[in-house]
């Protein structure tokens, strides 16, 4: 037993390599920034030196590149390249490496000093060229790449020579996958129709102006375990602006098609062209030495998995937090600092909607919950404290592209009323038609009340005003029918975010007037089935429950029944639009994917099978196409930083020329949480609406997260529990960072000095009485205990953060030497096994009396196996002499 | 006689020594393979399992709440799962066409789908194994004067006739009946089902079809369940359950009444039919009546069947137990068990699925069999019994059967802190022995219950219902003060939030007192959640202690013994 206790402890843990996360966090300096002159030179007839054809001097930013997550989004960006040509709409796709002129190809490989087999691509015609091997098309020019090895070429190609050649890839465990078809791709890889790991790859477009930028979803071991990028296993960011192939001498060339020829298409213009690309300056050459050698590697890091629970440790007995999922972040990254530590429990966030889970909390059937608000108490119930452990809040991320193939909008403004205007389904586009006429259509006639607003929100003169640029009849393609963007991506349950949102609306004097039915300036109205609605609400409502004019019948051959599907699943057509989801994580997601949720009308479809029954099918309507992209959803602060989107800067106060518009950042949700009040001890601390809107500073998505816990009547062991959560996380977990129990981005830390400080001091209060049960808010001053220190000894040590963010660091260091348990007792010292447990395995408990208790019994056994016999001899002996 | 007279001294000894040699030897052998052994297990890590990756699924909304909790909970461990809902039907038929590495469904494959026709088979190899319990609820949208109605309960006869579309005002008179003569508004009911391929539907479609199968018959025109519910008259169909939902919920809603999974309804704070069952009470689906109406479940024990661990629920329609929920289900999932690479079906599909992707299923489903199980009752589920978990680590075996470098080890089912866990018997369930019995206003003929305790909208301002709430009757477990049973019919409409469940009344078996004003609906049946103290043995000195000194004593006594009596008999027996 004892050899075991040394073999655990001689498995140290490789400490979680908490580089300081170089993040550039809310707008600050990218982490990474090269600048390369790429250049296609070809070899000169007469023997000189190379003649260079084309050059470009490109400067790549990468936003982050440290301390990264798996899924995680950094923004790369380059300035300086060739603008590309024939531009498709979909960059990840494969077409988008085969037709595009000079894009710019960006991959994830293995290794801080990749080569080209250890780069990831999801599809095997990625990594695919043709050889043309009599040249007899003109694709094969690549083969002419002055800067092919001896021999390696021939090897590529074979003989006799095959008419296609992929790049294999070399996988984390060193095996090779040939990656000539479907079936020999590694198991991540799509297999044509499904696919474990959506592409990140792209061979994204530059525009005209010579810029570009692409969000690149990283993936770590835990999404791609055969490209096994993680806090041990470096890899890079390939960026690779095409130039095309840099030629051999002339003698070698093929008379047919030149191969120093230049891109056919026109910079800027989009797929399908006339006469289509020149194949040389594609994106498909990516792994050629030519456009190789012009890589720009950028090196990255992981943090370590948050993986260090083990799923099969069932030892301890979980005490779940249930609630608000403006903490979900948070709590992945906290939880794994409770399972690993002795003096601490099994943490479990869970997501659910804030009044159910209070409900949950007040009938004794949950610890503890997670919400902003506080719940309706009724008299039969416990007295609850709320103790602040988190400052966040909602966000609307968006995902918008410029018109004219000119990348990515980052910055959106909207004010409470366009919120209004597309949660009320209040722009006409697709239900209001109007012919030439200017006279009601048929659908017109179902929704006369918004016939004469603008079409969605591209055509709205409000929203044009602020976001120039974006559309307009100047801007082909992006007002009508065919563009338009009625509404926002929205949660269809009871949530604090959407009573948030819905008194910031209520707070903003133009926003409440335009729902109470006043026209905006534009003569905008709002839908008549949502005017005078009450706010704020828990849950928006749907409202407008008119249906669009019928289709046409289908009879069914099989049955000869005739169905209406409009009739059969009359779905509102504001259900329809609006669409919302159950919770705010699927809406970053579908934002993400630029998937809006809105469904089509229910479609009729036949019957496969004879003497089946037809069916109206109803789907999602189809995922935008990357290049004109427009989609709003709602979401919490923290998955939009997680994954990289970028959310709109809503208005804070004023109106027209004067009005201030405010993103979400330190500053900005320090200058709304100095406004949080509570109305009494033990309460929680909220931002209201109204007291904000006369705050330019302030982020109006500000919202606090409380613990609500029972004062009474929770088992003591649990109280200390809940208690401790409170205290650890107002302390090492408010630390930013990526580590295990630090704060993500998206949260402002809260501190015991500075604009937090009444957040701090309420939640050690509330702390201290949670763990007292005695019914009530104890005394108001009570000794704040010692938190706990952030390690123990051995590893993991806690790194210090970069350079904190403008609220400072907690006044009141710990002091405590060493960790402390719930009830303020130095803990007991973790010895070195259990500090040092390999990572996945639970600490293990220790006690010496145990340990030396089966050593013990097993040599009393031996006394008893040697000393019997002995003492029989010496009695026999006795007897016999 | 010869005695057995000692061989000379040193001949003695030697054989002494030999034989104390001898056995030395291989005592020493013994102890030191029992040593090694014990260090071996102790210290050896872990053998290395493949890596995880990520898996998608498709499949039941009905299961959607409880399981998107789950892949959240286990993505701390490094487990990513994408599971996107869509119905059973889709879940199965992605599962069979090899698009997903696992199923969510709510019924097996059914051979044939009886609407569409088309194949509901998998020549896919695969395997059964139940993750969840639940009830369908059937939840409903009836205002008077701008409130909802709720704590409307009805027979399994009124429902069946409802969604048959021969009930069709709320103000029909079986409804009164049921209701112990509550007024209803004149409204027009209007049935919403599923436009998708539903296991929801399907568990409803088979308990009309077999507890009121005249009814169903005569609508549906043929016998048996059906995903896909016929929509004629008034019936409406939406997508999914989050559709059913949203239009029920609307300003088109009034008048409406859905079939859903428990937790929806509970999330949106709407109320659920209290079901009667065949013991004359009408119940919601509450974990603690799920469980006993599932300890009436047949399951199929046959280990080489296809359908092994499938339900068959015909006695839990039927039972007369007074707190039973009729409506009471498992949920499936469903895993693929052909080693990577097999051929199957006729169109060269072969099974994909690798080692990590084992590894990542087993080790989710290891999490949601065990420690999911707990945070089953505030979601709106009820907790599989520890027989079904078992089962369950069972079906997951067949994983490692076909590919052995997925790791399994350490899954003791009984230490899963499961709340139905009773200690000695895994086939019983600690809820279904602890489920409070119904309150006496929820019976046939007395009642309704209507929580005078606040509540929200409640009742009607209307004629007292009935003879309120009387003294409960003798056995049940006490009669806490509280509103008793909801009192003369008047309402209390006033007071904020607390609704659905019956209060007052009900006693909270494990802690004695009174359960408070609940949620809406069950999610709150008032028991405290009792935490079970993480009760670590080792450790504790005192027993190891003990255990030792016991442990010596068996060692060293009888041998003592042995001397004595082997010199009291050469005393006895020797000159």
């Amino acid at each position: 037993m004892w050899l075991a206790v040394v073999a655990l402890t001689a498995v140290i843990v490789g400490a979680p390599a908490l580089a300081g996360a170089a993040v550039a966090a809310d707008g600050g300096e990218p982490a990474f920034t090269a600048t390369k002159t790429v250049v296609r030179d070809h070899v000169d007839p007469a023997g000189g030196d190379p003649v260079v054809q084309d050059s470009s001097t490109v400067t790549v930013t990468v936003d982050q590149t440290q301390g990264l997550q798996g899924m995680q989004g950094v923004r790369v960006s380059w300035s300086g390249a060739r603008p590309t040509a024939n531009i498709t709409g979909n960059i990840t796709e494969a077409n988008a490496f085969q037709v595009q002129e000079y894009p710019v190809v960006i991959l994830q490989c293995r290794g801080t000093e990749p080569t080209p087999t250890t780069c990831w691509t999801t599809i095997y015609n990625k990594r695919q060229l043709t050889t043309d091997p009599n040249d007899y098309e003109g694709v094969g020019l690549w083969k002419y790449d002055r800067h092919w090895q001896d021999g390696e070429l021939a090897a590529l190609i074979g003989t006799p020579p095959a008419d296609q050649v992929y790049l294999p890839f070399v996988d984390a465990a060193g095996k090779t996958w040939s990656m000539d078809g479907l079936e020999h791709q590694p198991p991540e890889a799509t297999n044509g129709y499904d696919q474990p790991v959506p592409d990140q790859e792209a061979a994204a477009p530059t525009s005209p102006d010579g810029k570009g930028t692409y969000l690149f979803s990283v993936r770590s071991s835990a999404q791609n375990a055969s490209l096994g990028c993680s806090d041990t296993v470096a890899c890079s960011l390939v960026v690779i602006p095409i130039m095309g192939t840099s030629c051999a001498s002339e003698g070698a060339l093929p008379k047919r098609y030149p191969c120093t020829a230049e891109g056919k298409q026109e910079p800027g213009s989009t797929y399908p062209q006339a006469g289509g690309p020149n194949a040389t300056v594609t994106g498909m050459s990516w792994w050629t030495p030519s456009n190789w050698g012009n890589r720009v590697v950028v090196p990255l890091t992981f943090s370590p998995s948050a993986s260090l629970c083990n799923v099969l440790d069932t030892a301890q007995e979980p005490v779940p937090f249930y609630g608000s999922e403006l903490v979900g972040q948070a709590t992945l990254q906290w939880a794994p600092a409770y399972c690993r530590r002795a003096d601490r429990f099994k943490f479990r966030g869970n997501t659910m909607a804030e009044t159910v889970a209070f409900r949950n909390l007040v009938a004794g059937e949950i610890p503890a919950a997670l919400l902003t608000y506080p719940g309706a108490a009724h008299s039969d119930d416990p007295p609850v404290g709320y103790a602040p452990v988190a400052v966040s809040g909602f966000a609307v991320a968006f995902v918008w592209d410029r018109p004219g193939s000119r990348g990515q909008e980052m910055h959106l403004r909207l004010t409470p009323r366009l919120i209004a205007k597309l949660l009320t389904g209040s722009y006409s586009a697709a239900t209001a038609r109007v012919d030439d006429a200017g006279g009601l259509t048929e659908s017109g006639k179902i929704w006369p009340d918004v016939a004469h607003n603008p079409a969605s929100l591209n055509d709205d003169p409000e929203f044009i005003a602020l976001n120039p640029g974006l559309s307009g009849p100047e801007y082909p393609g992006t007002t009508g029918l065919q563009s338009a963007l009625t509404s926002m991506i929205s949660v269809s349950v009871p949530s604090d975010v959407m009573r948030a949102l819905t008194s910031y609306l209520a707070a903003d004097p133009e926003a409440a007037a335009f729902l109470a039915g006043e026209p905006d300036p534009w003569k905008m109205t709002v839908n008549s089935t949502y005017k005078g609605i009450a706010l704020p609400l828990d849950a928006w409502p749907l409202q407008d429950v008119r249906q669009e004019p019928p289709g046409p019948d289908y009879t069914d051959p099989n049955s000869g029944i005739v169905h209406n599907c409009t009739r059969e699943v009359p779905i509102p057509f504001y259900n329809r639009v609006l669409a919302p989801v159950s919770s705010l994580a699927a809406i970053a997601d579908a934002v993400l994917a630029a998937a809006p949720t809105s469904l089509d009308r229910p479609a009729f479809v036949q019957a496969t099978v004879d003497g089946g029954t037809s069916l109206c099918v109803t789907k999602r309507i189809p995922k935008q196409i990357y290049g004109s992209r427009k989609l709003l959803g709602l979401v919490t602060l923290a998955d939009a930083r997680r994954f990289g989107l970028p959310t709109a800067s809503l208005r804070s106060s004023g109106t027209g020329e004067s009005a201030t518009f405010v993103d979400a950042d330190q500053t900005s949700m320090a200058a709304a949480v100095v406004t949080a009040k509570r109305t009494e001890v033990g309460e929680p601390y909220l931002i209201d609406a109204a007291a904000l809107h006369g705050v330019p500073a302030a982020y109006p998505g500000t919202m606090t997260v409380s613990v609500a816990a029972p004062l009474t009547g929770l088992p003591p062991e649990t109280a200390g529990h809940v208690a401790q959560f409170v205290r650890v996380a107002t302390t090492e977990g408010q630390v930013p960072g990526p580590g295990v129990g630090q704060l993500p981005n998206g949260y402002l830390p809260i501190t015991a000095a500075g604009p937090t400080a009444p957040l701090y001091k309420a939640a050690q209060e509330v702390a201290a009485s949670i763990e007292a049960q005695s019914g009530a808010m104890g005394s108001v001053s009570p000794t704040t205990p010692p938190p706990s220190a952030p390690a123990p000894a051995a590893p993991p040590p806690v790194t210090s953060p970069p350079a904190p963010p403008t609220a400072p660091v907690p006044a009141t260091v710990p002091s405590a030497a060493g960790p402390v348990t719930v009830d303020g007792l130095p803990a007991p010292k973790p010895t070195s096994a259990a500090a040092a447990t390999a990572p996945g395995k639970t600490p293990q408990q220790q006690s010496t009396v145990a340990a030396a208790a089966v050593p013990a019994v097993l040599a009393a056994g031996v006394v008893g196996l040697v000393g019997a016999p002995l003492v029989r001899s010496f009695s026999t002996r006795r007897r016999g002499a | 006689m010869t005695p057995r007279t000692p061989a000379p001294t040193q001949s003695l000894s030697r054989s002494w020594w030999q034989a104390l040699r001898s056995r030395a030897v291989s005592a020493c052998l013994v102890l030191a393979t029992c040593v090694l052994a014990v260090i071996g297990a102790a210290a050896s890590p872990a053998q290395a399992q493949p890596p995880y990756v990520r898996i998608a699924g498709t499949g039941s909304s009905w299961s959607q709440t409880i399981f998107s909790q789950w892949t959240r909970d286990v993505a701390a461990n490094g487990l990513e799962v994408v599971y996107t809902g869509g119905g059973s039907s889709k879940g199965r038929a992605d599962f069979k066409n090899n698009v997903t590495t696992f199923a969510i469904s709510e019924i097996p494959f059914q051979g044939k789908d009886p609407v569409t026709k088309e194949e509901d088979r998998s020549d896919r190899p695969y395997a059964y194994l139940p993750i969840v319990a639940g009830g369908t609820a059937v939840t409903y949208h009836v205002e008077i004067s701008g409130k909802l109605m709720r704590e409307v309960r009805l027979s399994g006869e009124t429902v069946t006739k409802i969604f048959t579309n021969k009930i069709t005002n709320w103000n029909d008179p079986q409804i009164a009946a049921d209701n112990n003569g509550r007024q209803f508004p004149n409204l027009a009911i209007t049935p919403i089902v599923r436009s998708d391929g539903s296991g929801t539907i399907a568990q409803f479609t088979a308990w009309m079809d077999k507890a009121y199968p005249a009814l169903w018959h005569d609508f549906y025109g043929r016998s048996g369940l059906t995903s896909q519910y016929p929509v004629k008259g008034r019936t409406l169909a939406q997508p999914g359950s989050d559709g059913v939902m949203n239009y029920i919920t609307s300003s088109a809603g009034n008048g409406t009444v859905g079939v859903v999974e428990y937790a929806y309804a509970q999330t949106a704070d709407y109320p659920v039919v209290k079901i009667r069952n065949a013991a004359g009470y009408y119940l919601e689906p509450t974990k603690f009546n799920v469980a006993v109406a599932l300890t009436k479940a047949r399951i199929n024990t046959d280990k080489s069947s296809n359908l092994y661990l499938t339900q068959v629920l015909d006695d839990v329609y039927t039972d007369t137990d007074p707190r039973t929920y009729p409506l009471s289900s498992y949920s499936y999932m469903i895993i693929p068990t052909a080693a990577t690479g097999t051929a199957f079906g006729t169109s060269g599909q072969t099974e994909k699925v690798t080692s990590s992707a084992r590894q990542t299923l087993a080790d989710l489903m290891f999490y949601s069999l065990c420690e999911g199980q707990s945070k089953a009752g505030p979601y709106g589920y009820s907790p599989l019994p520890l027989n079904l978990v078992q089962a369950g680590f069972e079906q997951l075996a067949k994983l490692k059967a076909v590919d052995d470098s997925v790791d399994l080890a350490d899954r003791d089912v009984t230490k899963c802190n499961n709340p139905t866990f009773v200690p000695g018997d895994l086939s019983k369930n600690h809820l279904a022995e602890v489920a409070p019995q119904p309150q006496a206003c929820d019976k046939d003929g007395a009642g309704p219950c209507l929580t005078a305790a606040a509540g929200g909208p409640a009742a009607p301002a209307g004629p007292a219902a009935a003879p309120g709430g009387p003294a409960p009757a003798a056995g049940e477990p006490g009669a806490g003060g509280a509103a008793g049973g909801g009192a003369a019919g008047g309402d209390a409409a006033a007071g904020g939030g607390a609704d659905g469940a019956a209060s007052g009344g009900q006693i909270d078996p494990e802690t004695g007192e009174v359960i408070g004003a609940s949620a809406g609906g069950g999610a709150a049946s008032g028991a405290v959640s009792t935490q079970l103290p993480a009760r670590s043995v080792a450790g504790t000195p005192v027993f190891a202690g003990l255990a030792a000194l016991e442990l010596a004593a068996i060692i060293l006594v009888p041998g003592l013994f042995a001397l004595r009596a082997r010199r009291a008999a050469n005393a006895g027996g020797g000159s």
